[in-house]
Order: C-alpha cells, then sequence, then structure tokens
C-alpha cells in the first residue's frame, strides 16, 4: 500500500504538468509579495493620525446605525461590532493594522488556497483518467494487487497532494514574509468581537 | 508432460447478448510454447483479457496454477506475467523508473533482479532513457522485462511481435525460447500471422469466430519426414524425368526426404536441367490453417 502511493507519487511529480503548476503556485506568493511591498511603500508615507481617523470612523458608523432600520438586523449587528472594535482600540490604544507584517501576509496568501484546490482537482481527474489514455491502466490492473488497494492509494495520494500544495503556500509565504516584511512589532493585534466582548487575538487562532 | 499452468473450462464471454468466445476449453503445460492463433476479431484478444482478469468471464473458469483468476485474483496473477495489446508504458520515465513502479507492487523484487532483467532483454545501455525515446522494439523489450520481475510461471503476450520489423521478431523469439528453456516457463503468445507461429510455438490453438478449431502439435507439421522441395529450373527445356513432380511457375516441385535431395539433384544435373535454386516448401501449416479456417466458416455460415 505505502508502495502503491510511492509509485503514483513519483508519477505525479515525474511530469512536467506538475512542475508547471508548482511553479505557479510559488509566482503566485511571490508576486503577493511584490504587490505588498509595495502597498506598504504608500502606507509608509501617508502616515495619518491614527486616533483621529478611527474617531471619524466610529461617528460615521454610528451615523449610519441610527439611520438603518430596525429589520436589517445583521446590519445593524456588523455596525455595532465594528464600533466597539474601534472603541476598544482607542481606550487601549491599539492602533490599526495598516501595514503588514510577515502575519498578515501569510493571511494574504492564504487566497491561494483555492488556486491550490485547482491544481488538486486537476490531478484528482487526472490520476485515473489518464491511465486509460496512456494505455498503461492495463499492466496495473494485471498486478496481482486487488482492485480497491490501487484505487484508495490514488485517493490518498490526491489527499496528499493537496496537502502538499497548501504546505507550499504557506511555507513560501511564511518564508518571504517574514524576510520582507519582518514578524511586526507587538501591534499586529487582531481584535474579534466573539460573545458580546471585543478580545485580542494571535492570527493564527482566527 | 507436466502439470497444466492455465486452464480454461468451457470458458464463454458474452458482450451486448454477442457470443464472442464460445465454450473454449484447452490447457497449457508447464515449459511450453503456446500459439494462439486466429485471424483479426477471432477474440485472441478477448481471451487473453479474460486469462489476466481484466475482462469477467461470462461461464466457464479459467485456472491459473490451479488457482482461480476470478475468485483468487492476487494468487492467480501472482503466476502471471502479460502484455495485452501494445506494452503502454509510462513514457515521461525512464525504462528503469518504469521497472521500478512494478517492482514496488510486489514484495520481494531487489534491485539485482532488476538489473538481471534489464540484462535479458538487453536494454541495458538505454535503461536509464526515457521511454518517450525507444523504438518499438525496445517498448517491447521493456514490456517483456516488467512480466519477467516477479519471476512469473506463465508469460500472457498478445500479439508480441505486432509492428515489429524481422529483426525484431526475432529478438522477442529468441527471448521466448530462452525463457521456456532456462526458466521453464510456459508462455503463451497470439498471432493472426501463422509463419511467426510456426517458429515460436510448440503447439498451436487455431480459433475463428470465437471458437476453438484446432490444436496441433507444430512437431507434426515441421518434422514431416517427406516434404516438397522446389528445385527453379528452365522450365521450358524441361526433359521427360521419369519421377513424379509438380509443375510450378518458373520451376518444378518434388516430394522428397532431406537424404534424398542430393541425389535428386545430381540427378537433374545428370539430365542437363539447369538448376537456380533449391528450397524446402514449408506452407503445409499455412495450408492446414487456411483450410481449417475456412472451413470453419463454411460452418459456421
Ligand atoms: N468490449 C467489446 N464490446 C463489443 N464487442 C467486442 C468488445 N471487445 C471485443 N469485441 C468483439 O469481439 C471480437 C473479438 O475481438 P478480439 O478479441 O479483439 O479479437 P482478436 O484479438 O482475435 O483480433 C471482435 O469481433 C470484436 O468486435
Ligand atoms: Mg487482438
Amino acid at each position: 500500500m505505502h508502495n502503491l502511493i510511492v509509485n503514483e507519487w513519483i508519477n505525479i511529480f515525474k511530469r512536467p504538468g506538475t512542475i508547471v503548476m508548482i511553479a505557479l503556485l510559488i509566482l503566485c506568493v511571490i508576486g503577493m509579495a511584490i504587490l505588498t511591498k509595495l502597498y506598504n511603500h504608500h502606507v509608509h508615507s501617508e502616515k495619518i493620525q491614527w486616533q483621529q481617523q478611527v474617531r471619524q470612523e466610529i461617528k460615521q458608523d454610528q451615523k449610519q446605525l441610527s439611520e438603518t432600520p430596525q429589520t436589517a438586523a445583521n446590519v445593524k449587528k456588523d455596525l455595532e461590532q465594528k464600533i466597539a472594535v474601534n472603541q476598544y482600540r482607542l481606550d487601549h490604544n491599539i492602533p490599526p493594522v495598516k501595514e503588514s507584517t510577515g502575519w498578515t501576509f501569510i493571511e494574504d496568501c492564504s487566497h491561494l488556497i483555492s488556486f491550490a484546490g485547482l491544481f488538486t482537482i486537476i490531478i484528482a481527474a487526472g490520476i485515473v483518467a489518464s491511465e486509460f489514455g496512456w494505455g498503461t491502466v492495463k499492466l496495473l490492473l494485471i498486478r496481482p494487487i486487488k482492485r480497491y488497494k490501487i484505487l484508495l492509494s490514488k485517493y490518498i495520494t490526491v489527499v496528499l497532494f493537496d496537502l502538499f500544495t497548501l504546505a507550499i503556500i504557506f511555507v513560501v509565504s511564511a518564508i518571504l514574509g517574514f524576510a520582507l516584511f519582518g514578524t511586526g512589532d507587538g501591534n499586529n493585534v487582531h481584535l474579534s468581537y466573539t460573545n458580546g466582548k471585543v478580545v485580542e487575538q494571535n492570527i493564527f487562532l482566527i | 508432460m507436466g502439470n497444466p499452468v492455465v486452464e480454461l473450462k468451457n470458458v464463454t464471454k458474452v458482450i451486448k447478448g454477442k457470443k464472442i468466445i464460445d465454450n473454449l476449453s484447452f490447457t497449457i503445460e508447464e515449459g511450453e510454447v503456446f500459439g494462439f492463433l486466429g485471424p483479426n476479431g477471432a477474440g485472441k484478444t478477448t481471451t487473453i483479457r479474460m486469462m489476466v482478469g481484466l475482462m469477467k468471464i461470462t461461464s466457464g473458469e479459467i485456472l491459473i496454477c490451479g488457482k482461480n483468476v476470478e475468485k483468487e485474483f492476487e494468487e492467480a496473477l501472482m503466476n502471471i506475467g502479460g502484455i495485452v495489446e501494445n506494452p503502454e508504458l509510462y513514457k515521461f520515465l525512464t525504462g528503469y523508473q518504469n521497472l521500478m513502479q512494478y517492482a514496488r507492487m510486489i514484495k520481494g523484487v531487489t534491485k539485482q533482479k532488476i538489473d538481471e532483467v534489464v540484462e535479458f532483454v538487453g536494454l541495458t545501455d538505454r535503461i536509464h532513457d526515457k521511454v518517450k525515446t525507444y523504438s518499438l522494439g525496445m517498448r517491447q523489450r521493456l514490456g517483456l522485462a516488467q512480466c519477467l520481475l516477479h519471476d512469473p510461471k506463465v508469460m500472457i503476450l498478445d500479439e508480441p511481435t505486432n509492428g515489429l520489423d524481422p529483426a525484431g521478431i526475432r529478438e522477442i523469439r529468441d527471448h521466448l525460447k530462452k525463457l521456456t528453456k532456462e526458466k521453464g516457463m510456459s508462455v503463451i503468445v497470439s498471432s493472426h500471422l501463422l509463419s511467426e507461429m510456426e517458429m515460436m510455438c510448440d503447439r498451436i490453438a487455431i480459433i475463428q469466430n470465437g471458437k476453438l478449431i484446432d490444436i496441433q502439435k507444430v512437431h507434426d507439421y515441421v518434422a514431416e519426414s517427406k516434404q516438397n522441395y522446389f528445385f527453379e529450373v528452365d522450365i521450358e527445356n524441361l526433359p521427360f524425368l521419369n519421377i513424379s513432380y509438380k509443375k510450378v511457375e518458373k520451376a518444378i516441385e518434388i516430394e522428397l526426404e532431406k537424404d534424398e535431395v542430393p541425389d535428386m539433384i545430381q540427378l537433374l544435373i545428370e539430365k542437363g536441367i539447369r538448376i537456380f535454386e533449391v528450397k524446402p516448401v514449408t506452407k503445409s501449416l499455412e495450408d492446414r490453417f487456411l483450410e481449417v479456417t475456412t472451413k470453419g466458416e463454411k460452418f459456421h455460415a
């Protein structure tokens, strides 16, 4: 069984198509890193008073809240939460994270997961079908191995491939993120609103 | 002879209401090369597919070394090395990587064994090249290597010489001979070409329209004591000959024993006949093949 998975794994990675997919994923992460770097530069040059801005935001949200009809309960709730979080920022002197750090970069890169999912789908679609296309299925099925084992190993390989692409995104974005943007300076606390209270969270717990 | 390695018992295959294989029964003994001869569409591939478990058997059973192919799949297939139709291998892998794929699927195939098999089929120089750069003959040989890895009792090859040039065909033939001689394997080969079968096989089963028409020992034909010999002579100025012969185009055919051939040549020369060529006529099996298959056709019609 383990050997069957090794076989499938080799089969996937000896094909040029797979290498292109992996390269594309890594290029995407690099591309995002470049964009983020440019954006960071922009933020630096602005340098605005964040308290003033946050106060303005709260005022605006409160105005909107009073205008919102009672029936739009969801909208009201969202606004209330936003106000609470902003108020918490003012009270505890936590500036909003505008500038990217390695942590936020990883979070940004997590949007690429759907991209990785697409590649996994391509692999999954081909793993049985292309054996038929190549005609190799005949040699595969006349091994003294039960059919279900062959199919199961193909399934496990697809799952492993999915995990592998996720790992690539995570590792590459972590390396690039921390190298380019650092780990941040303790201001990178993420605020969220749970059970009627605003809480500080680590980015990993979101 | 020894034990039956492969046994077909009343095997029938029906696809979409059409009988493609009709009540086929025969056995294959240890160490023999068994030929499976029939015109295109006779059902050779279908039978082989059932033997290797690629296709369900409608009724009847196939035993490989006493194991039922359908009920004891793993045990039965352990004894088989097969190529169905063309040996399709992973083109993006090297020959060696292909062999590793199959080696990993079976316990106890050592690196040493792989090298030995590669050596056997004569691919040592090219084994680390990608399969897409191989010629058809080399692919066939790699296919052969791939089924030898687990030392099967029986090799089943569907049209192994299809598309090969005479040199390639000869290679395959020599390999199969070596296998049966050195390793005591049985080999089943199918073909629609009689001349090939004649040279490779110990026994030939002729099938047509899914029915077994005849099983013959090749020996019976080839070692017949009397044979026709073909004498290409100057047929225009043929003097009277006090022997029975048959006139064919630009030549005569005389039935002789091998020992009598020099005497006959001497005799013809003494008569002043100019001889251009002398050769034995070995078409007895072909005649037989055509005879039985056309008879079968009539019977069928
Ligand atoms: N899957 C199938 N469906 C319908 N007919 C088939 C199928 N496979 C084979 N046949 C028919 O069975 C007959 C035998 O085919 P095959 O075994 O490939 O012949 P051979 O290998 O001797 O040339 C042919 O007439 C073919 O049309
Ligand atoms: Mg065929």
